[in-house]
């Protein structure tokens, strides 16, 4: 009796010390932004977590409060609508290029390594723009203060197929598949094509810019210096 | 009086204005670009026999298969946490970019045979042209016994690319993959939605990556009755689109094509996609939309619009109180 009493409580010292560590502790945020087919959208990636935040996202989320919001999770999830380094909410639109320049920062400087844009055309390719990096890393206004990845389209990104497409990137990402590849699987397997000219094409921005981008949710590769220079982009065409 | 007159005129107008442009939309706008669909034509929906699905032994077998085919035997082991009745799901054991998941019901395909050759800078060497890119696609689908024996239309080539831009301000930009894109047609229609192959190809024409969504169907008859006519469409698009966006200040379609609508279930059932604006609430601009919509007077399954989600909290007064974890 006593062996199984001393047995049951080293399983249980065990099991408090496993769900003390980071394993559990990651933080997972979904922000939904001006369309209301955003929110099975959002909802079908954080699902697959424990999710900590799920709000209608607001400027202040991504900008002078950015600490407290998607800067405060370890994976932020936003979809609305979208343009190049800009998203759009039902109380304004946020410039990501100079998201970073409150007393905030970017993101990164506090928790943030991933970012998901699911919206059209956020991040643009060297196929939309020579400079795809320029808004990226300009300080002092910039995102990538700590950030390891930001996550998104090149091209328009549709209604009909985003919730699959947030569904599969989510289970992906909760099974610690490579971050990178979970997205541009999840396009390739469940984006939508219509009429051989509609297609989504993913892009992703990363540090660092030379090394291999084998990157996990968990555990995470080093956090990238604040004000670095350098750029590398992924992206399907 | 006169100038008084027109001056409450012109204010008027105005007034009437800003009152429409602040009010929501009340109907869907239908453009002179969209003609209805002619679907007398349609006589017929597609389902998946459930005595199609697969055993457990032989998704593994399929499975098996594709890691000898790449050489990849030794690296991928099943996750037994993760599969289960309805899924297999395997693991590359050396590399987490691996994966090959297969869903039992209907015998669709994801597998990856792991990236961390190709995910460096640099070139990769010896990719296959667009010329030739589907052919070698297709003769690795055949090899496998996967290549489906009619309806694939390639969609187009397309790749895998990374840009760099280095600390010096240096930059330089390297292909690392071709991607062969495949739809599926059914009586001469594009088949949206589910059905799809991709495979990707790296150094030598290897295959890297596959997606094959294909499931055997065999076609049910319909009635005449049992179609929709394009009146009746546009009222199904209006009622779903108001409902989808009570809040846009304006909605428009402008065109429209008819495809059948593959569900990745097992039902492929005739719809029509659409394209259009909405200027949503709290926007001057207009945005994007696309909707599909079926065309069935009774539909045979749900469309991803019919997802449900929970209400968003609202933001707290104080957000300094929200509970907050450490850097990892």
């Amino acid at each position: 009796m006593k062996k199984q009493l001393k047995s049951g409580l080293i399983l249980l010292t065990l099991l408090a010390l496993v769900l003390s560590t980071n394993i559990f502790a990651l933080e997972e945020g979904g922000y939904i932004g001006n369309d209301p087919r955003a929110r099975p959208v959002v909802w079908n990636f954080i699902r697959h977590f424990a999710w900590d935040q799920y709000f209608w996202a607001a400027p202040f989320m991504f900008t002078n409060l950015n600490n407290y919001y998607v800067d405060n999770m370890d994976f932020a999830y936003y979809c609305g609508h979208g343009a190049p380094w800009y998203i759009m909410t039902y109380s304004g639109g946020i410039n990501l290029a100079t998201a970073g320049g409150s007393p905030h920062l970017g993101y990164g400087d506090t928790d943030l390594e991933f970012i998901t844009f699911h919206s059209c055309s956020v991040i643009p390719s060297p196929l939309e723009t020579p400079n795809w990096w320029q808004p990226w890393i300009t300080e002092p206004t910039d995102i990538f203060d700590g950030l390891h990845q930001a996550i998104g389209f090149r091209t328009p990104a549709y209604v009909v197929s985003s919730p699959a497409i947030s569904n599969f990137y989510g289970w992906c990402i909760s099974m610690n598949f490579n971050v990178a590849m979970s997205w541009f699987w999840a396009i390739n397997w469940f984006g939508y094509r219509w009429n051989g000219q509609l297609r989504e094409k993913g892009c992703i921005v990363m540090w660092p810019p030379t090394a291999i981008f084998d990157c996990y949710y968990w555990p995470q590769c080093p956090d990238p210096p604040q004000n670095h220079q350098g750029l590398m982009c992924v992206y399907q065409f | 009086m006169k100038k008084t007159i027109l001056r409450c005129l012109v204010l008027g107008c105005v007034m009437a204005l800003i009152c429409q442009w602040a009010m929501a939309a009340d109907r869907v706008i239908f453009a002179n670009s969209y003609k209805d669909a002619d679907t007398s034509k349609i006589s017929k929906y597609y389902q998946k026999s459930p005595a199609d699905a697969l055993s457990k032994a032989e998704g593994d077998e399929l499975a098996k298969s594709i890691f000898t085919y790449t050489q990849k035997g030794s690296s991928f082991t099943l996750d037994e946490g993760e599969s289960n009745d309805e899924i297999l799901v395997y693991r590359n054991t050396n590399e987490q970019s691996g994966i090959c998941y297969i869903e039992l019901a209907t015998g669709k395909v994801f597998f990856n045979k792991g990236m961390d050759e190709y995910l460096t800078p640099g070139e990769t060497l010896d990719l296959p042209n667009d010329a030739e890119a589907p052919q070698i696609a297709h003769n690795h689908l055949r090899a496998l016994n996967l290549f489906p024996s009619v309806g694939v239309v390639l969609h187009h080539v397309g790749g895998l690319g990374i840009a760099i831009h280095y600390e010096n301000g240096t930059n330089s930009n390297y292909k690392k993959l071709v991607t062969v894109y495949e739809y599926r047609e059914l009586d001469g229609l594009q088949v949206v939605g589910s059905s799809r192959l991709v495979t990707e190809l790296g150094s030598g024409g290897e295959m890297v990556s596959l997606g094959r969504c294909w499931v055997d169907v065999s076609p049910v008859a319909s009635t005449p009755k049992d179609i929709l006519p394009g009146t009746a469409i546009r009222d199904r698009i209006n009622t779903q689109l108001m409902e989808a966006y009570p809040d846009a200040k304006y909605i428009e379609v402008q065109n429209q094509q008819l495809v059948y609508y593959d569900d990745g279930k097992g039902i492929i059932e005739p719809a029509q996609v659409i394209a259009g604006i909405v200027i949503p609430q709290g926007e001057t601009e207009s945005q994007p939309l696309d909707w599909i919509v079926s065309i069935m007077a009774t539909p045979h399954t749900t469309y991803p619009y019919d997802i449900t989600a929970p209400e968003p909290d609202d933001p707290p007064a104080d957000p300094s109180g929200l509970p907050s974890g450490e850097d990892k």
